[in-house]
């Protein structure tokens, strides 16, 4: 059984081999029961259960996704950095092998979740709140249940009012009836899975290519060539995916930003978990000294930038919508600043942003493991927060109070997630020792060592 | 001889590369010199260190130049908009937050720049047209391709003689004596 | 274990580099001073001013007769009352990222190619903001009363509209120009100290000396130095970002058709950046021609600057496309007439595909390293870039304000002369500054030059120990 992980040997040590296998049954073991929870929730509410699975699976989606740009990304254009994150990456990237079969409850539960698609999420709560001043003020006539009669996409009370008050609102228009056809969604689904996949298949493929070769060279070549085509791609395709499966969970809503905005958010999440992992792996020496508290620093620098990313594409978005005030766009945010959710926007703008802002700003906390790995907890803990202002408002979550299948889910997605990252850690060196970066980088150090002993 | 006014002001040693200078500069720190100076003509790693120079405050005050400006752009606005003036536009609350932090931002930049900028010429005591180093002939290499390690007068170990020895000792291209 | 490498890294072909082979810090300085510590003219220089310096009197011909006659000389009317004096304004503060950009996020990132660039195109940020400084102060039609878009207590008891984006452009466009101002100065401190040093010219001593601020080169004064120009560094990189943005909010707060839109801020900028750079290449490549600079700005520079202008240009293409998709996903039939209908279809559709053209699809050629290390070629592409960002904010100003909601009140505008005398006037500011700056400031920083060689003597020893992947590695330690 102890052979079944790392069979043949990968350089790791199997004092780290050992521990990454016992993280990965602990979490399989977790994930298992916590995926066991929501199968009981199934018996009493479907309609929850998928819900706080559609969050959960967002939320883990992130790593996967941003996992593979990250890595495109340094094959492009990294420096250290990339060296030392490569395979943690590679391992986050490869998890999408998991994400594919978990996305199925998500399709078969489609018309649960997706108001496009025939789902109806806490009408009493969407009536409850019309009689609040802030929407009153925004959507001049607030209608309450509509029938059958309204197209599908339009089910939405609030899209509704905007649609009896404006009449040139999606006058004569059948787009979203073109994208919503759900052979198409499903087409496009595919096309996600299958783009990202040869993606993340090709840069491990190429990558264990390069541990093995002779002459690394010509994997070296293909990872770099691929990467410039490979990072437009990737970007582009995970825009439509977050466009068809979180934007669109407010039909009438859009944003062209929001695509950026979510990739970024998941950029930061993947890097946090990159300099957990990266931080312990350091700790446990597998990097041999490689990890230097400079090469830390820039780790927590650029875990920085995307802190500061994050904040300056959410805060875009909001000002332009916020400064339109139109009625198509502005319902989002009253919808995530009413009802306690305005506490949890203000949780993050402290949390995602200040905090993390100002704790990085100070290189002591960037060049040590243990503080830089605190913070990138803290920040993974609260980006599940992001995500959930994000997403659960649009799915009938009345008050930010979450429901009891929300931490099944997300620790069941969750376990399942971890396990497989180990997996995919354990399978190949924490190094790639053939990497022309790495190996200038280790005569670097040797030249410098020595040059500093004479 | 008068303190305030020495007629010697220091010995001015020439190396031909960074390296040197920075040898030379370690072997005076452990020779007990304090009042020690290193000039080059770029920035050369760890010579701050060798002549025991370790923390430069700027850092804090631009923090301090930043934040300041922060509040101070906020409370401008704020002011302004809500206390001083309210005007009702477009039906926007007098205290529009979401509009006041471009402006907050730039302001903070800008203090913390200033603060940098000022706050590094204060520190290094510039603007500063005249100094006795710039009699000496060879200084002017300073600038272009040589380094320099100078010992100044009031160092408690300074001695016009053992100094000059010293620094004789370290093998310099060349030995000045700088008068002010 | 995992630390065990081996030298077959070897088959990669060896790191390039940005700096020509044989200087030391003598060389470099004599090279790079002598650009600017030698007496008389070039004639190349000379005929180059007098053409920019004909385009300066142009300039001040036009800002006389507008300020004789007031904003009707231009082509504005009702309802397009942006016109040109926003499409130059954006056009020109966006060329004024590249130096920014250049100075102080490539020198986050380590890329130690910016060195050779970065003094150059710091210059030209400054002047290609005072350039776009000018526009919104002329557009206001009073503009000798400016200074009260400042917040200052006076007698009419009257504030800035703190709301509105073009006060924050007020903020963002004074506060770049100062810290770009700032940056520019503090890099050229130790520079004037060299030029002080060698020049053989009195008056030019005393500048010189004066501009030095009796700066000795002291490893202290170093160390704060060093401190203070990354700090200055980290500050302007969230300030260049914010700069463009807050342009792009002048449009994207606004509800007009085709402006109010989400992506604006991050394309924005993206957009200036591509400019920036392709103004830079613009310039660069005739003045290394021109100063036999080929030994500090090497064909991996233009390699790298071709590269980070198709990066840009493709972030400008995502937002396009972004753009038209959600104004077909989105159903609102304003947004669709602006995006799908009037655009591409509408009275002004050549100059969109001319945008497309310039902006989306040049760049693209850019892919190819035979286009990136063709001098000819990398210039055509960079003035196709030029152009297509000038169409694009024709598109976007013109465009969007000639028919918005109310076809009662749709309008054409055209041009007058006077507009294009102003822009080619403001053009011929930019080149004017341009030639002086290279006359009379050390046009590569010397001193980062000098890092560069201490570096390559450092690291001499170890060549051919390990060898980098070509074309980024540099950015290592």
């Amino acid at each position: 059984m102890s052979r079944f992980f790392g069979p043949n040997g990968n350089g790791n040590g199997d004092g780290l081999s050992g521990r990454l296998e016992r993280i990965f049954r602990l979490s399989g073991l977790v994930g298992l029961v916590g995926l066991g929870l929501c199968l009981v929730g199934v018996l009493f509410d479907v309609q929850q259960v998928l819900r706080s699975y559609l969050m959960a699976y967002l939320f883990w989606l992130g790593p996967a996704i941003a996992g593979t740009m990250l890595l495109l990304l340094i094959h492009l254009a990294a420096g250290t950095w990339g060296v030392i994150t490569r395979r943690p990456l590679e391992a986050a990237a490869s998890t999408l092998v998991l994400m594919v079969p978990l996305y199925l409850p998500i399709a078969i539960g489609l018309g649960q979740i997706y108001p496009w698609a025939g789902a109806e999420h806490g009408s009493e709560a969407h009536a409850e709140r019309d009689d609040g001043e802030a929407v009153a003020e925004h959507s001049a006539e607030p209608e309450d249940e509509i029938g059958g009669v309204q197209p599908e996409y339009t089910l939405d009370p609030e899209g509704a009012a905007v649609a009896a008050t404006d009449d040139g609102h999606a006058a004569g228009f059948n787009h979203k009836e073109i994208w919503f056809n759900r052979a198409f969604f499903f087409g496009r689904a595919v096309g996600y899975f299958a783009i990202f996949g040869l993606l993340a298949l090709a840069m491990t493929r190429w990558s264990a290519e390069q541990d093995r070769a002779e002459n690394p060279w010509l994997p070296t070549r293909r990872l770099a060539a691929i990467s410039g085509p490979g990072l437009l791609l990737a970007f582009l395709t995970a825009t439509f995916l977050l466009f068809d499966w979180g934007m669109s969970l407010d039909p009438e809503w859009y944003s062209t930003l929001y695509g950026a905005m979510l990739i970024i958010g998941m950029g930061l999440q993947t890097f946090a978990l990159t300099n957990i992992v990266v931080t312990l792996l350091t700790d446990a020496g597998t990097f041999e000294g490689l990890v230097t508290p400079k090469r830390l620093r820039d780790l927590g620098n650029l875990m920085l930038a995307f802190v500061m990313l994050w904040a300056y594409t959410t805060y875009s978005q909001f000002l332009i919508i916020w400064s339109g005030d139109l009625s198509e766009e502005i319902p989002w945010y009253l919808e995530r600043s009413a009802h306690g959710w305005q506490y949890v926007a203000a949780f993050l703008v402290i949390f995602h942003f200040f905090l993390p802002f100002l704790v990085l700003l100070f290189r002591a906390n960037k060049e040590n493991t243990s503080r830089l790995r605190t913070i990138s907890a803290v920040i993974l803990g609260v980006h599940v927060v992001d995500v959930y202002w994000l997403l659960a408002p649009s799915l009938g979550y009345d008050s930010p109070v979450p429901h009891l299948f929300d931490l099944p889910a997300l620790i069941g997605v969750g376990g399942l997630w971890v396990a497989a990252y180990c997996f995919f850690l354990n399978a190949r060196p924490i190094l790639a020792k053939n990497e022309p970066k790495l190996v200038e980088l280790l005569a670097s150090d040797r030249a410098h060592a020595s040059h500093s002993r004479t | 001889m008068d303190v305030t006014h020495p007629e010697l002001y220091g010995y001015l040693a020439e190396f031909k590369t960074p390296e040197d200078l920075v040898a030379a500069a370690s072997r005076t720190r452990e020779a007990g010199y304090r009042n020690v100076e290193a000039h080059s003509p770029m920035p050369v790693e760890g010579l701050a260190e060798a002549i025991g120079f370790r923390k430069t405050r700027i850092a804090a005050i631009v923090f301090t130049g930043g934040l300041l400006g922060g509040i101070g752009g906020f409370a401008m606005q704020y002011f302004a908009s809500v206390m001083h003036y309210p005007l009702n536009v477009g039906g926007k609350p007098f205290n529009s937050w979401p509009a006041f932090i471009p402006v907050t931002f730039e302001c903070t930049v800008l203090a913390a720049a200033f603060a940098a900028v000022i706050g590094m010429l204060f520190l290094n005591g510039l603007p500063r047209p005249y100094h006795p180093l710039f009699n000496v002939e060879e200084f002017s290499r300073a600038s272009v391709d040589r380094f320099f390690l100078f010992i100044r007068w009031d160092d408690e170990k300074f001695d016009a003689e053992q100094t000059r020895t010293f620094l004789q000792g370290l093998n310099p291209e060349s030995l000045s004596e700088v008068r002010p | 274990m995992a630390l065990e490498t081996n030298d077959r890294g070897r088959g990669a072909p060896a790191p390039e580099p940005v700096l020509g082979p044989g200087h030391d810090y003598t060389t470099v300085t004599d090279k790079i001073g002598s650009m600017v510590l030698t007496r008389g003219f070039r004639k190349e220089w000379l005929i180059g001013f007098a053409l920019a310096f004909g385009l300066v009197n142009l300039f001040l011909v036009s800002v006389t007769w507008l300020l004789f006659n007031g904003t009707g000389v231009w082509g504005l009317q009702v309802p397009v009352m942006w016109g040109f004096a926003i499409i130059n304004f954006v056009w020109w503060i966006g060329i004024g990222h590249a130096g920014t950009l250049i100075s102080a996020i490539l020198l986050l990132l380590r890329q130690e190619w910016r060195t050779s660039i970065n003094r150059f195109a710091e210059a030209m940020t400054l002047f290609a903001v005072a350039c776009a400084g000018m526009y919104p102060i002329l557009h206001l039609g009073r503009p000798w009363v400016f200074y009260w878009l400042m917040p200052y207590p006076n007698t009419m008891g009257l504030w800035p509209q703190f709301r509105s984006p073009l006060v924050f452009d007020v903020f963002a466009v004074s506060t770049y120009a100062t810290v770009s101002l700032l940056f520019w100065y503090i890099g050229l401190i130790p520079d004037l100290a060299t030029m002080r040093d060698r020049a053989k010219n009195r008056i030019a001593k005393v500048l010189y000396g004066i501009g030095s601020m009796g700066w000795r080169g002291s490893a202290r004064h170093w160390s704060r130095y060093q401190m203070a120009y990354l700090l200055l560094a980290g500050l302007s990189t969230p300030l260049v970002v914010s700069v463009h943005s807050i342009v792009s909010f002048d449009f994207s707060v606004g509800i007009v058709p085709g402006w109010h839109t989400t992506i604006f801020p991050p394309y924005f900028v993206a957009g200036a950046v591509f400019a920036g750079f392709a103004m830079v290449l613009t310039l660069a490549i005739p003045m290394r021609h021109l100063y036999k600079l080929h030994d500090f700005i090497t064909d991996k520079h233009l390699d790298n600057m071709a590269k980070v202008m198709l990066t840009t240009g493709l972030i400008v293409a995502y937002g396009y496309l972004m753009e038209d998709f959600i104004a077909w996903y989105g159903e609102n039939e304003y947004e669709h007439f602006m995006m799908l209908e009037n655009r591409p279809f509408g009275p002004y559709r050549w100059f969109y595909w001319g945008l497309i053209l310039c902006n989306v699809i040049a760049p693209q050629f850019l892919w190819f390293r035979p286009f990136r290390r063709n001098v000819y070629l990398l210039w055509i592409i960079s003035m196709f870039v030029n152009v297509g960002m000038w169409l694009e904010r024709f598109v976007i100003i013109v465009v969007s304000l000639s028919r918005d909601f109310v076809p009662a009140a749709w309008e054409h505008y055209t041009a007058t002369f006077w507009d294009w005398s102003l822009y080619l006037g403001t053009i011929g500011v930019f080149l004017s500054l341009m030639f002086l700056f290279i006359r009379i400031l050390p046009a590569i920083s010397i001193t980062e030059m000098k890092e560069l060689v201490h570096e390559q003597h450092h690291h001499a020893g170890r060549q051919g120990d390990g060898q980098g992947h070509g074309d980024h590695g540099e950015s290592h330690s």
